[in-house]
């Protein structure tokens, strides 16, 4: 009976192990291939909406929560993504989100982009360095971003999104910036990562892609 | 509990292997598409964004 008992609950345990490493798995590739089959039809919706007006850049009230409102591309992480509206747990599940109160790409301001810290999006943000670009594609122009700081904040430290992050009080910057925040440390949430860039270069669709994404794949 | 299935499955020693192989892939695709979707949210992963709940 105690025997009984004994290799019960054993196999219980070591059933419960399982599934949680069932479960870490899931957290990886699970999330990989829901995050590369929502990028794929958020990119298809994208294209379609560029394709339809390629002259401007959609205005701020013309953008869908949760729909595709530019690309991103960060050559030192090799990846890229389309960048959905709205920072709603809905709309960032399966891309990063732009904040839709801070400024859109290229603009005056802060264009602030929340994403997961998971292995399909910003897993490898802790190693973006000084001087790195990250790349954004409207329907119009290509901009470069280089990055000035990577830092770590409270999660209530809401002037890293400020139109001017390094002078926070100032109502309206004139500089151009761009602010990416996810979750730090990995598999937690008790600190906020956040890289700053500033706009370095900018140049119509039809310059064709920009020369620091010749290394990542067309 | 896995005594007790390997007992109560039809057929020799092939129909048992079969019957877990299959209550298997059951638990298993039951956890992916419905448990681990359901748990994700509840874990703290998700809080990526300044200020907000989000």
């Amino acid at each position: 009976m105690i025997r009984a008992v004994v290799r019960g609950f054993g196999q219980t345990l070591i059933t419960l192990g399982l599934v949680v490493l069932l479960f870490s798995a899931y957290e990886v590739w699970g999330k990989a291939m829901q995050v590369g089959a929502e990028q794929h039809r958020l990119r298809g919706g994208l294209d379609a909406a560029w394709a339809a007006e390629p002259r401007r850049q959609a205005p701020v009230e013309k953008l869908v929560l949760g729909k595709g409102m530019a690309k991103m591309y960060i050559p030192r992480l090799g990846k890229e993504w389309v960048v959905v509206q709205g920072v709603r747990p809905v709309d960032i599940k399966a891309a990063p989100g732009h904040y839709p109160e801070t400024a859109l790409p290229g603009q005056e301001g802060n264009f602030a982009v929340a994403g997961h810290r998971m292995p399909s999006v910003w897993w490898d943000l802790d190693k973006m360095r000084a001087g790195d670009p990250v790349v954004v594609e409207t329907a119009t122009s290509w901009i470069v971003y280089r990055v000035y700081t990577v830092q770590i904040v409270k999660p209530t430290d809401v002037w890293v999104v400020a139109p001017d992050p390094d002078s926070p009080r100032a109502a309206a910057g004139t500089r151009k910036l761009i602010t990416l925040t996810t979750c730090n440390p990995k598999w937690d949430n008790y600190q906020r990562l956040i890289v700053h860039g500033e706009l370095t270069q900018e140049q119509p669709k039809s310059a064709g892609r920009p020369a620091v994404l010749a290394a990542m794949k067309g | 509990m896995y005594s007790w299935l390997w007992r109560v499955f039809p057929g020799g020693v092939l129909g048992k292997l079969l019957c877990s192989l299959v209550l298997l892939g059951v638990v298993v695709a039951l956890l992916w598409y419905v448990v681990f979707p359901w748990a994700d949210p509840l874990l703290p992963f998700g809080d990526v964004t300044v200020g907000g709940t989000g």
